[in-house]
């Protein structure tokens, strides 16, 4: 594309009388003011991108005369209508492709043949604007005709093909000039560990895995391994603000690491919730644990139980004739149930007939349950106990700021009293003044009524106060 | 302009060096209405046209935007906000946006279904036109209805002959919108 005013080929005879010099071949082109490339002023970049006008950004406010209606950007290679209008020349000639008129006035305008050379005088104040170079990573501002250039031969971050022979991936020109006619995709072994990394992603390389490379903390000035950075300033570093270890049961408290420690170590009002609420999650899994436990028993004791009732009826029915034989195939399959069940060791076994057995069993199961049902009994009293006895303790804190709140309260309304009485009896004493200089023979204590009511009622008041405890209280404040 | 904008691998301000497909022009065309379209909402914002707005809406789709206009003093529509929707064809600004009434508006050019009969929207589109001046003729539509070609006989009839009936139904039909 050639320079913002350039008109393209063949749109305007004047086109050559256009100063900026001609046209340097696109692909691929040379470098020679690149400085470090001294030496190698040959190096051929083969260029990715080409600068878009469309897409550059103005610095400051453009003014409006100078915005194409169509794109509403500064004038690109702007052009003038028969009519007067100026646009940009591809806006027009794409506005042209669906109506044959003027955007603006609606006069008929014929492609190319109509277009007349824009004004110089915009052409100059369009090559004055200050745009920015739009490399990521450019902060690069010039006059607008001088982008080009910029862009082409000077910009570091343009993007250029890589220079290694057979790799065609895009790279900044900065970091193609580093390694000029290598590529930059490639391994390279890491100067402070030794690893193997590609030679583009050292940088990041260094910042997150690279164990040779020690930084020093911000904060506290530790020297550590780069990548241990992050986790130090997380959970190590003193300097670094970090909330109580206890404020999941609500703690506040949010400070420099060294002190949060401090504060933990002074005793956090809220580690005993915290420990509470460890303990009560702790004792809800035991008291799962038994009752599942608990369940497992009953429903074992229930199986034995109509297995009993099974093999009751059996003996029963087979009782009257083959009566030994029975019996011993009946202790088989007892003995054989009994090695089965590894809980149900111990006192059975001692001769006795096997329903006298099964019934101990199901006796020392009924007891187990009883024993279990009682632990569970007692946990969930003590549980409730050690509530009670928090609540009382938090209710005592509360009364005893409810009483200090109160205190507070009489002191205040005791100061309040203590000026409204000086206001009224400076009243008083005006008022008083005034009554004697109007009736100087009058004695002193006969005051006017409402002031001599007031000061009775204020004393009286003062009174009430410094009973309330205001010494002691004003002491324990 | 031969060079087309790539996906991946390009700096802001450039576009590869490569020959253009069909597609490719394609995906070109969206990116310039898509830039008018941004351009447009910086100058929205930098200097705003009192009682007429315009964004984006939320689904960060620049192709279609919310706009609302505020009633003109002085017409049955003074006090009332009345919510709009445009949606940008491709080749934004050399054709014009869909605009619809989102409120519902009795008046003799917008049809109860919220369609518009502008012209500017049709036929006399040109690519001068931006969101800014469509609400602003839409705003001025509100005041003076163009009342030879009405889509809404009946409003068109009462405009000039019932003024107070008039009113009367432009406050039955209004209703305010949520915001969406
Ligand atoms: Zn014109
Ligand atoms: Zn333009
Ligand atoms: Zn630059
Ligand atoms: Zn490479
Ligand atoms: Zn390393
Ligand atoms: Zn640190
Ligand atoms: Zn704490």
């Amino acid at each position: 594309m050639p320079p913002p005013n350039t008109p393209e080929e063949g749109a305007l005879a004047t086109a050559s009388s256009e100063p900026s010099s001609p046209e340097p071949a696109p692909v691929p082109l040379t470098a020679p003011n690149s400085p470090s490339a001294i030496g190698f002023a040959e190096f051929k970049y083969i260029f990715i991108t080409k600068l878009d006008y469309q897409a550059i950004e103005y610095v400051g406010e453009v003014d409006d005369t100078l915005l194409c209606p169509v794109c509403r950007t500064p004038f690109i290679s702007p052009i003038t209508t028969p009519c007067g209008h100026t646009f940009c020349r591809e806006c027009i000639d794409r506005a042209l492709e669906t109506q044959s008129t003027c955007p603006i006035d609606r006069q008929r305008i014929r492609k190319t043949r109509d277009y007349h050379l824009c004004p110089l005088i915009i052409k100059e104040q369009l090559d004055r604007l200050m745009v920015k170079c739009p490399n990521k990573g450019c902060n690069h501002q010039c006059p607008r005709e001088h982008l080009e250039g910029h862009y082409k031969r000077r910009c570091d971050f343009t993007l250029v093909q890589c220079t290694g022979p057979d790799c065609v991936k895009p790279i900044t020109r900065r970091v193609a000039r580093k390694r000029l006619g290598g590529c930059m995709h490639d391994e390279v072994d890491c100067r402070h560990c030794g690893d193997k990394v590609c030679s583009m992603e050292l940088d990041s390389h260094y910042d997150n895995d690279c164990m040779g490379r020690v930084a020093v903390c911000s904060d506290c000035r530790q020297v550590m391994p780069n990548p241990s950075m992050t986790r130090h300033k997380h959970e190590d570093c003193p300097k670094v603000d970090a909330p109580c270890k206890w404020h999941s049961a609500g703690c506040r408290v949010f400070k420099r690491r060294e002190l949060v420690k401090k504060h933990e170590a002074e005793g956090c009002s809220f580690e005993v919730i915290s420990r509470m609420l460890q303990q009560q999650a702790e004792d809800r899994k035991r008291l799962d644990e038994m009752a599942r436990h608990v369940a497992r028993c009953e429903e074992r004791h229930a199986r034995r139980e109509a297995r009993r009732a099974a093999r009751a009826q059996a003996h029963a029915t087979a009782h009257g004739t083959n009566n030994n034989n029975d019996h011993r195939s009946i202790e088989a399959t007892h003995s054989a149930a009994h090695s089965a069940e590894p809980s149900s060791d111990g006192d059975g076994d001692v001769g006795g007939s096997t329903e006298d057995y099964v019934l101990a069993q199901f006796e020392r199961l009924e007891s187990e349950l009883e024993i279990l049902r009682q632990q569970s009994r007692d946990m969930d009293a003590r549980q409730s106990h050690i509530i009670l006895q928090h609540a009382a303790h938090f209710s005592d804190q509360i009364a005893e700021i409810g009483s200090k709140v109160g205190v507070v309260n009489m002191h205040l309304s005791w100061l309040m009293s203590l000026q409204r009485q000086s206001r009224s009896s400076t009243a008083a004493a005006a008022i008083a003044g005034a009554a004697a200089s109007v009736a100087s023979g009058s004695s002193s204590g006969a005051r006017p009524g409402s002031s001599d009511g007031s000061g009775w009622r204020y004393s009286g008041d003062d009174r009430r106060y410094s009973e309330g405890g205001r010494p002691e209280s004003l002491h324990r404040l | 302009m031969s060079f087309v904008e790539d996906s991946q691998n390009t700096a802001p301000g450039g576009v590869p060096v490569n020959k253009r497909s069909g597609a490719q022009k394609d995906a070109e065309v969206g990116q310039k209405a898509v830039k008018r379209l941004q351009t447009e909402l910086m100058q929205l914002m930098t200097s705003p046209a009192p009682g007429v707005s315009a964004f984006p809406s939320a689904d960060g789709n620049l192709l279609t935007w919310r706009a609302t206009i505020e009633g003109p003093e002085g017409t049955p529509y003074s006090g009332l906000t009345l919510k709009l929707s445009f949606e940008f064809p491709k080749n934004y600004p050399y054709a014009p946006p869909t605009v619809l009434f989102r409120t519902p508006i009795y008046h003799p050019n917008f049809d109860f279904s919220g369609r518009i009969c502008l012209d500017i929207l049709k036929d006399k589109w040109t690519a001068a036109y931006n969101i800014q001046t469509v609400l602003l003729s839409l705003q001025s539509l509100l005041g003076e209805p163009n009342n030879k070609s009405p889509l809404n006989g009946e409003a068109a009839k009462l405009w000039d002959q019932d003024p107070t009936l008039f009113k009367t139904k432009v406050m039955e039909r209004h209703k305010d919108l949520e915001d969406d």
